[in-house]
């Protein structure tokens, strides 16, 4: 690690996630002194990778991208540092213990083969809706939310004119969305919908990373932000980048490089330096102390707030306010390094390059729901599984796979406790997967698990959320994380966040980073 | 048999009554029809063993519009609200938490089981009292159309976010969450005690088929808190008499101004012509023409059965095919020879004169819930009981007692299949068993009982599934979007035929606004003044 005096920067970021580094570049290039700070050895955040064994390389938590968001891409020229994306559309299969899978290709299944032609016209008509609300939901999500600065006319003029463009698009569309937006995706698809393997997927799409079940009302919300990620003008699209989401990564890092930004690694901060009611600095575990004026934290709110602030610093009602946030996980995640490529019935080796998805109905969902609203453990699990190494053969040995899996459903609090639950859970995964592939559980080499408390653990988030706090419709937009903070400000003067506990929220798109960099740039000029 | 009148109403429940007054005083010579032989819909009571009156569907009041109580008179033909004075909820333990109407009172029993709990509580009340100001006067006026471009619907959106502008950003924000959270979520916010969460619920799922982690359920909170009994926003009260005594104080209302309701007159078809409606056919084989229908049944009910098909879009038809009405709740009514004792509670506290509950943690709640969305009633049940003749002597000879026990959760269908006797006694017994754990003596007390599944419901007064609000509470059916988009101010695709129940904005619950609503609708198409009606504001 290079040494560095104390010195003073404009800005400081906490965080060297996709969003802090996102940020940083932003800031870099109009022209201030940027401190990038993060407390584990590399880059990354959540979307590191790792080696499970020798030879095999995995990410460690997401393993697809599906919202990077285009502006990200522009502003941080990615593609010229090192991104590249060679297989766009990466197609989903809904698992059927019947072999009667379900295929969803293209972008979200805009070809599905395994339903009948009934269900195949009403789901192109409901997809072609749901793309469309999506779309409408798109224009609010890269930009910043309506705040207490700009609540007036010309704030809600966005919405006016969202509004009137969908009512141009006819009557139908236009009564359709204000009586679906805060539906449950279960109604929505009993209405149209009669596969159950294809209700199954979109279901899990929807409730993935969020603590809802598909009758559980405003689920619907889950799928129309996913089906609003986009690449390169393909809507609600999943793609691997090549040399894997490290690839990913370093693109953003070179970029940061590039930028001229300072980073230092293996510096956690442990408090903030506040002097006259305002930020001044940051202070090190590893007791180094950086000055600057602007502090923009990518971690956590909770953990900004109530751990590096502290809760003496805020007043009572914003504290009451954040306490309100609700981020325990709810998800695992589950990788496996295999001896050999899996054969799984009634799928070809072509298309384990996929993403294939384990919810075989609705009620299925539902009922694997239900034990997290009680702390307790689904029997028989919703899992989501791809084997990277299929995207990129460099990410493991010849002839060998590697499996990436997302448990859903497995709650940060357990009332028998992680410790006793970890190999029963891993178990039922596995046994479910063995049900599918005879045979994969021989081949397994090595095994990773992460649970949400092992996810706060390893990655300092408090709670283990993959999205930081729950990305549901009463913490989104102006309300995430609260109201208060909703244009990446803070009470503290000079302090500013970002990251997935702010606007827009979950997965890897880096948004957050740029609108708050966007904001602290404005409040500088001013 | 024929005759002609300038309006009929299919079915006399409170919301055809009400509307029926409405009419009626604007000088139109009104028609009701009512297919039992008495009136009321699930605003009755009934005499089903001697000398004891049920309020066998509905069994508390408190969202009556007072603007209609006054408009209509209806203390003048009897009708008497009493307050309630208390409630409880007993815990697994032995313990029991009261709530009593004196708001110290109430605190202090909070504070027996949580000092910071009982401090939340007056947070806790100024915030939903809040959300209960901003959202009481959008019940007495017709949602506006917003696909429309109509000047009436332009300016009525205008006026409401003239209304949501008054509110400071942080109220705004707060509202906008209120409306889609979760009652668990949000009490989670405020309390951390379970006993006092789960008292607190219990107006979040009543009539609805959530559970109180699903969002949405703040909302339904709201629709229960809404009401008022002498002012006094979010109370409850009996009727006295029985909820029947509503019903019948707006037939006496509606008589007195010259209607006529002809009971033991099942309408079962409307009749179209050119798609404008003129009349209705009756099981009896009689026909009474008018060019103004107004339906108090349901919308399925309504354009499913009493409609014919050929009349109506197909569109429309799959539409109201997908409005989601789900029968959630039963009813277990019990008529008792003494007052049950309840050992945790000292004798004659007022805290058993109101709603009694079972169910100490939210948890509980949901697992019934659970139950229910697997098919069946729920073996540990939420009860909201209710003895109210501890405060209304008049519903039964002294020393005895009626007691109400709505029953959530209760689905329409078992596992897919019809109710059986055998199924309907278990779900009594379930409820009984309920009891006994907490009154040991408590079933050699009763002398009659009657078991009121969905089916019951469905088939006695005509509500689909026997929702009691004829239609989910879901945001994608409230407003402008109840029941259906574009079809949401009582008008249908028929000219001429209305419906005015509570499928209608602003929805369920005995509140009798829909019928007020769809009267002025309607006095508005016949081009005849409304000025009987007064608006929300006045009487506010």
């Amino acid at each position: 690690m290079q040494e560095v005096p104390m010195k003073s920067y404009d800005v400081i970021i906490v965080g060297a996630g996709h969003n802090g580094m996102a940020a940083a570049v932003k800031l870099s290039k109009s022209g201030r002194k940027v401190l990038l700070l993060e407390s584990s050895s590399k880059p990354g955040g959540m979307a590191v990778s790792n080696e499970i064994f020798k030879g095999y390389n995995t990410a460690t938590l997401p393993h697809l991208i599906n919202h990077l968001s285009s502006k990200v891409i522009k502003e941080l020229d990615l593609f010229d540092h090192g991104l590249e994306i060679k297989n766009k559309i990466i197609p989903s299969i809904s698992i059927d213990q019947n072999h009667n899978h379900v295929f969803l290709n293209g972008e979200y299944g805009s070809n599905v083969e395994g339903i009948n032609s009934e269900d195949n016209h009403s789901w192109l008509k409901l997809r072609k809706r749901l793309f469309n609300q999506a779309n409408l939901l798109k224009r609010f999500i890269s930009n910043t939310p309506i705040n207490q600065e700009n609540i007036s006319f010309l704030g809600k003029l966005k919405f006016i004119k969202a509004g009137l463009d969908l009512r141009l698009q006819g009557k139908e569309e236009f009564q359709e969305f204000f009586r679906m937006i805060l539906m449950c995706v279960a109604d929505v698809l009993e209405e149209e919908i009669e596969s159950d393997l294809l209700s199954g997927i979109v279901s899990f799409d929807s409730t993935l990373g969020i603590r809802l079940g598909p009758r559980s009302p405003t689920s619907l919300m889950g799928l129309l932000y996913r089906f609003s990620g986009e690449f390169n003008g393909q809507q609600g699209v999943q793609i691997f980048p090549v040399g894997g989401m490290e690839q990913l990564i370093k693109s953003f890092y070179a970029s940061v490089e590039s930028s001229g930004v300072t980073t230092l690694f293996s510096q956690t901060v442990k408090n903030f330096i506040i002097k006259d009611g305002k930020i001044d600095g940051v202070i090190t575990k590893e007791g180094n102390e950086y000055k600057s004026r602007i502090v923009l934290s990518s971690v956590s709110p909770i953990l900004t707030f109530l751990e590096l602030i502290g809760t003496k610093r805020l007043d009572t009602g914003f504290i009451r306010e954040l306490k309100s946030l609700r981020y325990h996980g709810n998800v695992s995640k589950l990788n496996l390094a295999l001896d050999r490529i899996p054969v799984f019935e009634g799928l070809d080796e072509n298309q384990l390059s996929s993403r294939i998805v384990y919810a075989p109905s609705i009620e299925h969902v539902e009922k694997n729901f239900n034990p997290s609203k009680y702390q307790e453990l689904p029997t028989d699990p919703n899992f989501e599984l791809v084997f990277p190494n299929r995207f990129d053969q460099s990410l493991a040995p010849n002839g060998a796979a590697i499996a990436s899996i997302i448990i859903q459903n497995t709650p940060y609090n357990l009332k028998n406790g992680w410790e006793k639950s970890r190999e029963k859970l891993q178990n039922d995964v596995l046994s479910r997967l063995e049900s599918f592939s005879p045979g994969i559980k021989k081949s397994i080499l090595a095994s990773q698990f992460l649970s949400p408390q092992d996810i706060e653990n390893s990655f300092n988030v408090p709670g283990g959320h993959w999205h930081h706090s729950e990305l549901q419709i009463d913490r989104m937009y102006s309300l995430r994380p609260v109201f208060k903070c909703s244009n990446y400000k803070t009470p503290l003067s000079g302090l500013y966040i970002c990251g997935s506990g702010t606007h827009p929220g979950g997965g890897i798109n880096g948004n957050s980073g740029i609108n708050a960099a966007k904001q602290i740039i404005k409040d500088i000029n001013n | 048999m024929t005759q002609k009148f300038d309006a009929i109403i299919i079915g006399a429940g409170h919301n055809g009554l009400v509307s029926a007054c409405y009419l009626q005083k604007a000088g139109l010579n009104v028609l009701v029809l009512e297919k039992n032989d008495w009136i009321g819909g699930a605003a009755v009571s009934r005499e089903l063993t001697p000398n004891i009156l049920y309020s066998n569907c509905s069994y508390v009041c408190s969202l009556f519009r007072p603007e209609i109580m006054r408009d209509l008179e209806l203390p003048k033909h009897g009708l008497q609200i009493i307050g309630i004075e208390g409630g409880t909820v007993f815990t697994k333990n032995g313990d029991y938490l009261a709530s009593y109407r004196n708001y110290h009172s109430k605190r202090r029993e909070m504070a027996r089981f949580s000092n910071k709990d009982s401090e939340a509580y007056e947070r806790y009340s100024r915030d939903v009292t809040r959300q209960c100001r901003f959202i009481q006067p959008l019940l007495m006026r017709t949602a506006p159309d917003p696909a429309s471009f109509k000047l009436k619907d332009i300016s009525e959106i205008f006026y409401l976010i003239k209304k949501f502008n008054e509110l400071t950003p942080n109220q705004m924000a707060e509202t906008i969450r209120f409306w889609t959270m979760s009652i668990s979520d949000y009490l989670d916010e405020y309390f951390e005690n379970d006993v006092i969460k789960a008292s607190l619920a219990v107006s979040g799922i009543i009539g609805t088929a959530l559970g109180p982690m699903s969002p949405g359920t703040a909302y339904v909170l709201l629709h229960h808190y809404m009401g008022e009994v002498d002012g006094s926003i979010g109370s409850w009260g009996y009727a006295r008499g029985g909820m029947g005594a509503i019903t019948q104080a707006l037939s006496s209302s509606f008589k007195s101004l010259g209607g006529t309701i002809i009971t033991e007159s099942e309408v079962t078809n409307v009749l179209v012509n050119n798609n404008s409606a003129k009349g209705v056919a009756l099981k009896n084989g009689n026909e009474y023409y008018s060019s103004t229908i107004i339906s108090n049944a349901d919308v399925k009910r309504t354009f499913l059965k009493l409609v014919n098909e050929k009349n109506l879009p197909k569109k429309f038809i799959n539409k109201v095919k997908n409005f989601k009405i789900r029968g959630s709740s039963g009813k277990v009514n019990i008529g008792l020879d003494s007052m049950p004792e309840f050992p945790a509670v000292p004798k004659g506290d007022p805290c058993l004169k109101g709603d009694i509950h079972f169910t100490d943690s939210i948890e509980r709640m949901e697992r019934a819930y659970d139950d229910w969305k697997n098919g069946t009633w729920s073996k540990d049940p939420f009860l909201d009981m209710m003895i109210p003749t501890t405060t209304d002597p008049t519903m039964a000879p002294p020393g005895k007692h009626f007691m109400s026990c709505f029953v959530q959760y209760c689905p329409p269908k078992v596992y897919g299949n019809d109710w059986t006797e055998a199924n309907k006694e278990a779900f009594g017994e379930t409820v009984v068993k309920q009891i006994e754990e907490y009154s040991p003596s408590f079933r050699e007390k009763i002398i009659h009982m009657e078991i009121r599944t969905p089916k019951e419901l469905e088939n006695e007064v005509g509500l689909t599934e026997g929702n009691i609000f004829q239609g989910e509470l879901t945001f994608d059916q409230l407003l402008f979007n109840r029941p259906i988009p574009g079809y949401a101010q009582y008008r249908s695709p028929v000219s001429g035929l209305y419906i005015c129940g509570s499928s209608t904005h602003p929805g369920g619950g005995v509140m009798g606004a829909p019928g007020r609503n769809a009267a002025i609708e309607i006095l508005r198409d016949l081009k005849k003044p409304t000025k009987h009606a007064r608006s929300a504001y006045e009487v506010i």
